[in-house]
């Protein structure tokens, strides 16, 4: 979109980012518990050294003197598992909420007040997370840690979904919030970015990430270099000596820059007032994170591997639904967000001249409708006559333009009088979206595929079978 | 009777006998004007005149519209089932056909025509009908055929495989992270989970001529086809002096209009500007069409624009307005799937691009802007597309356990422009 | 030539300095340090991995053949030549040629169905539920064409030698391999078409180059800075380039694509500002386009700074 090239341009001239919101659109807690950390090369299952918790202050940092040991592993991912277990138990809580149930009775349901969040520096940690849920509900020893496996298996089926705010990476955020001037892949990097958003004082944005790339890698993945020459040394004196401390001083040091970009992101996105719809997305949150609760405490929460069958499909389905609706929601959260419509000629932004309450239009039938016209003085619109734009559950159709007005007629939303209070008055500055009231299909789908979609035969072939129970280590 | 109507009666015999056999699917694969919407009608009329109740299943309330008022022409007793929203088009047969927004109100309809969408939510109390077609089943996602499946008990599949495939809203990586693939076709959703079912080829196209349907058929389609009409069948007469891109497009069915290689933004001016002149100059060029039918004159409904994205649109349809052309049809290549026209003037997907994207690579969306004409098709485009396709990095992602795409979108971008540099102006 | 540099012609076949040092051959390392990059060096666990994982592949070979592929083989056979009919072969330092460039490969290991054959790859990335990173796919696609295409050009009969590859991976988390069949028909059509443009017309740089001798040869060769850029061993020396120069480009290719002829960035501001006469219509584009947006930015900071 051209908003975008524009703000990439001005970034890219100032040497330093520039907003790309002016409200938060992700849920920001309270209390949100933070990990970083790094896995042995090519082993996501092996943790080398991970960094926790929710107080920037107070990090936990687990060591594992020799990752590829399993015993030695699951000690350590015991202990991640009982801190998190005593993070999330802070989120139990429950109100009432009344909800209109099935025919028009008020059903009382009740909700978690609040829901744990996981922040980690950016995408490869938090799918190195998922992975590391899987592995832990893979294995059949402790269920301290299959409840971490579980509850690791929450954040992961709400991380791919557009408006979700229970996993936040570091990255995305500052992106979501901020332009750069450097490529789309380099965003990626959270020491880069950060450089580009908040580059130290008297520092511009190509210098500060130079330097930003010369610090450890956020991880998962750490350095080849360090690995060589810091990592094997120091495992090699814990796996002799039993001694750790110097793996956990050369692990602090490496992790500390990702533990405190990682914080740093979160207190710059908290400095933006928290967009309209942000409140309304964390409840769909809370709501899932109370069924999660109420599976695991009930003991029927079941993950399987990749989503399949119906279940595929549902999910498909509610992608495309919040898709729709995040980028709707936050336009009209947020100008600067509207903007980008505004920039490709889709919305319109203007001021009223003139109106016609009276004006009414012929129905199919012959009848005479209400439909009042509104002008508006703008600048440089370039739609044709047909265009359909929204003011709130107003809608619109452009019946002609010139140079500089636009000339619109009321189809919707304010047709009888009663409703006239919506229309802007005279001299109203006014944003019209290319969008209108949100609207919730039902994903209607059926209990069970049907035949065309289902296999004739349903035994899969003997060769292509994975041994059953098979954890795959 | 010619070789090539020979060759497509066979084809519908054969989809005939498959139809009435045992088969519980049937696909028919058809190629850009091979008839289908005269099968969907023939195969209807036999099913009607055997004492079935047909349902048709399509994607588009344009492509339900255009079929309902062939149905109802045919003399069938044709039921449109239809949105809240709908609206009955011009020149609807509002005596010959009922409408309603639920099955109850269609009674004594012998045919009963709807978008997927509208089928979908449609309350049919476990009601299965012995046999359902779905027509335009490779532009029908599974997740579609999901919800419409359970109410056939057997379905014949008809569509062109060169078509745009289904897309999402959806961030692709999230979609793939799914065991199975809910934007697979109709078509292909069948076909994986029963491997045994027939696949007949329509083997003619009657919509393209004979000088066009070999670009089409070699860039786009894996199973060959040819065109029905004979050379001299067609001609598009153009009676006062056009641009050369007309008057070339006029005479071989092919023009391609270079304008000066620039990097552009994707509303390139010069381009609406050169699409709205020539839409103009066809309009008022005293053109006239002729066809083994005879002649007639060329009217602005007999044109198309077709574009790539929505902005396109509105740009070419305000320049238009500003012209006083109206009645010409202006859409992107999504929208235009399944429609024929005489004349399309084309905006090549990849004009004015500095870096070619998958997006715009993509084989269906060429392939549907370049294969909607009868007589003739202008593609207009900056110079510099070739350099755009040897740019292009071979650095698409590459998923586990899904074949590679039968016709590769930058392929057939390559193939298609070689075989159009002879009509270039 | 190894297999990963000639694939690496297909990364971006658009930048003429990429090809020029792919072509010419410069050793990775003397390039590396002449930029100033971090030496791409291997953790030494992803290697001590990669070797173990490679051992243990290799003893279930048979077994995947079986599986993916219906042969039967006892066991990898060694062989000195490209071999025919059913069965499962290892070919050590095979002499491959593609074109007249020699490919350096220490083994190729080879599956044959009877009637043709098809390469077997074996990498050390995670297959996970049946999916694996889709970039590290695509890089051994990449690379698997350049196999094919050299076995190919070996073979009697180029068809003799299939696209379908047994591509071979570690299952979820442990080091049990499983195996899949990846079909690399799309990435050799790419490779035959940029190996046949690859011609005189070429850039050379001289093999012999070394530190600010050969960062001044890279700087005469234009390059084309985009979103790919990251992965290219030139990529530091690059960034610098287009940040000195100014370059639109330096913020990806969305803008170079929507900036087109304007290639400095205050030019397309002074466009988007009005502080530039658009020179011909294609400037007026832009600026129209960008001078939107420009607008739309301004006014909505300010309609951000109202209580909502």
């Amino acid at each position: 979109m051209s908003l975008d090239v524009y703000q990439r341009l001005l970034a890219l001239q100032r040497r330093r980012a520039v907003p790309a919101a002016s409200r938060a659109h992700r849920h920001l807690s309270q209390r949100p518990w933070v990990l970083v950390g790094y896995h042995l090369a090519g082993e996501p299952s092996a943790p080398v050294a991970i960094r926790y918790g929710s107080f920037r202050g107070q990090p936990k940092l687990l060591v594992v003197a020799e990752p590829r040991d399993r015993d030695q592993r699951f000690a350590a991912l015991g202990a991640l598992a009982r801190d998190l277990a005593t993070y999330v138990s802070r989120y139990t809580e429950t109100e009432p909420v009344v909800r209109v149930g099935n025919g028009r009775d008020l059903d009382v349901d009740h909700c978690c007040t609040d829901a744990p969040q996981l922040v980690v520096p950016n995408e490869a940690t938090a799918h190195w997370l998922d992975l590391l849920g899987q592995y832990l509900r893979t294995l059949d020893v402790d269920p301290v840690l299959q409840t971490a496996g579980a509850h690791l298996g929450w954040f992961a089926s709400r991380r791919h979904l557009p408006g979700s705010s229970a996993v936040l990476t570091a990255t995305d955020l500052l992106a979501t919030h901020w332009r750069t001037g450097q490529l789309p892949t380099e965003d990626g990097h959270l020491g880069r970015l950060l450089a580009w958003v908040e580059p130290p004082a008297g520092q511009d944005a190509w210098t500060a990430a130079a330097a930003a790339e010369q610090r450890p890698p956020a991880g998962p993945a750490s350095d080849p270099e360090w690995d060589l020459m810091t990592l094997r040394p120091a495992l090699e004196r814990a796996k002799q000596l039993g001694d750790v401390r110097r793996l956990k001083l050369a692990a602090a040091e490496v992790l500390d820059q990702a533990w405190r970009d990682t914080w740093t992101a979160l207190d710059l996105v908290a400095l933006l007032p928290p967009g309209g719809h942000t409140a309304q997305r964390w409840e769909s949150d809370r709501w899932s994170w109370t069924r999660h609760r109420e599976r695991v405490t009930a003991g029927t929460i079941r993950f399987g591997g990749r989503l399949s069958d119906v279940p595929a499909f549902r999910f498909l389905h509610e992608l495309e639904t919040r898709t729709v609706a995040l980028e709707r929601q936050m336009a009209l959260d947020d100008p600067l967000v509207m903007a980008r419509w505004l920039a490709t000629g889709e919305a319109v932004a203007g001021t009223v001249i003139k109106r016609d309450l009276e004006h009414t239009a012929t129905s199919a039938r012959g009848s005479a409708l209400l439909r009042p016209l509104l002008w508006l003085r703008t600048q440089g619109f370039d739609r044709p006559a047909g265009t359909e734009l929204w003011l709130g559950k107003v809608g619109l159709t452009v019946r002609a333009s010139t140079v500089d007005t636009v000339e619109l007629m009321v189809t919707s939303g304010a047709v009888t009088r009663p409703k006239f209070n919506l229309l802007p008055e005279c001299d109203a500055e006014v944003v019209l979206a290319p969008f209108g009231p949100q609207q919730y299909f039902p994903d209607n789908l059926p209990e069970e595929l049907p035949w065309p979609a289902r296999p004739t035969r349903l035994a899969a072939p003997a060769g292509d079978a994975e041994p059953a129970g098979d954890t795959g280590e | 009777m010619s070789e090539a109507a020979r060759r497509h009666e066979a084809a519908i015999e054969q989809v005939w006998d498959r139809v009435r056999g045992t088969d519980r699917a049937v696909v028919v694969d058809s190629p850009p004007g091979a008839g289908k919407s005269t099968l969907v009608r023939e195969l209807t009329k036999r099913l009607v005149a055997a004492g079935e109740h047909v349902p048709v299943v399509v994607q588009t309330n344009d492509q339900a519209d255009d079929l309902v008022i062939a149905l109802a022409a045919a003399g069938l007793r044709t039921g449109r089932l239809h949105g809240t929203e709908w609206a009955p088009p011009p020149r609807w047969p509002r005596d010959r056909v009922r409408t309603g927004t639920k099955l109850g109100e269609l009674g004594g309809c012998d045919v009963i025509v709807g978008t997927a969408a509208k089928w979908a939510y449609v309350k049919a109390d476990d009601r299965v009908w012995p046999l359902g077609i779905i027509d335009e089943s490779y532009q029908m996602s599974a997740a579609a055929l999901v919800r419409v499946g359970h109410l056939f008990d057997r379905l014949l599949l008809v569509g062109d495989p060169g078509q745009l495939a289904p897309f999402t809203v959806a961030d692709e990586h999230s979609v793939r992270s799914l065991a199975t693939w809910p934007l697979d076709t109709a078509a292909g959703t069948v076909l994986r989970h029963h491997p045994d079912t027939p696949v007949i080829p329509l083997p003619v196209s009657w919509r393209l001529a004979p000088h066009t349907a070999p670009v089409i058929s070699d860039a786009f389609y894996t199973r060959p086809f040819r065109a029905g009409a004979d050379a001299q069948d067609r001609r598009l007469d153009l009676h006062t002096l056009a641009h050369p891109a007309l008057s070339q497009a006029a005479e071989t069915g092919w023009a391609l209009l270079e304008l000066p290689a620039a990097h552009v933004p994707r509303t390139d001016p010069a381009l609406v500007s050169v699409l709205a002149d020539l839409t103009h100059q066809l309009v008022t060029a005293d053109a006239s069409t002729v066809d083994p039918s005879g002649g007639r004159p060329l009217t602005s409904a007999d044109i198309a624009v077709g574009v790539v994205h929505r902005d396109q649109k509105a740009q070419v349809e305000a320049a238009l307005q500003r012209l006083g052309v109206t009645g010409v049809t202006v859409d992107t290549a999504n929208r235009l799937q399944g429609r024929q026209y005489e004349v399309v003037l084309a905006w090549h997907p990849l004009s004015g691009r500095r870096d070619a994207s998958a997006f715009h690579l993509e084989a269906g969306r060429l392939c549907v802007l370049a294969s909607r004409h009868r007589q003739a098709c202008v593609v207009v485009t900056r110079a510099g597309i070739t350099d755009q396709l040897h740019a292009y990095p071979a650095a698409e992602p590459v998923w586990l356990g899904t074949d590679p795409p039968q016709v590769d979108g930058w392929e057939a971008n390559r193939v298609f422009l070689d075989r159009l540099a002879p009509f270039r102006v | 030539m190894d297999p990963r540099r000639i694939a690496g012609l297909l990364d971006a076949p658009g930048c003429r300095r990429r090809l020029a040092v792919d072509v010419s051959g410069i050793e990775p390392a003397v390039l590396a340090a002449a930029v100033g990059a971090a030496e791409g060096g291997q953790s030494p666990y992803a290697r001590e991995r990669d070797g173990t994982f490679a051992q243990l592949a290799l003893a279930r070979l048979p077994e995947l053949a079986a599986r993916h592929l219906g042969v039967r083989a006892e066991a990898v056979v060694e062989t000195d030549e490209l071999p025919s009919g059913a069965g499962l072969w290892s070919w050590r330092a095979p002499k491959l040629r593609l074109g007249d460039t020699d490919l350096t490969v220490d083994r190729v290991l080879l599956v044959g169905d009877g009637t043709r054959l098809h390469p077997i790859e074996t990498r050390s990335y995670a297959c996970l539920d049946g999916q694996a990173d889709p970039t590290k796919v695509a890089g051994t696609a990449r690379e698997l064409a350049v196999t094919v295409a050299a076995l190919r050009q070996a073979a009697d009969e180029p068809d003799q030698v299939s696209s379908a590859c047994l591509l071979v991976l570690p299952r979820n988390f442990g080091l049990n391999p499983v195996g899949t069949t990846l079909d690399v028909a799309p990435q050799l059509r790419r490779l035959r078409w940029v190996l046949d443009r690859l011609n005189a017309g070429t850039d050379r740089i001289s093999a012999a180059l070394e530190g600010p001798e050969l960062v001044g040869a890279l700087g005469r060769v234009p390059a084309r800075f985009g979103d790919g850029c990251p992965s290219c061993a030139v990529y530091p020396y690059c960034r610098g380039d287009a940040e000195q120069s100014g370059a639109a480009a330096r913020a990806g290719a969305t803008v170079a694509n929507l900036c087109g002829p304007v290639g400095l960035a205050a030019d397309a501001l002074a466009l988007a500002h009005g502080d530039r006469v658009p020179g011909d219509e294609t400037e007026h584009a832009i600026a129209t386009e960008l001078s939107r947006a420009a607008l739309a930015y301004t006014q909505a900071k300010t309609r951000s700074q109202e209580p909502s």
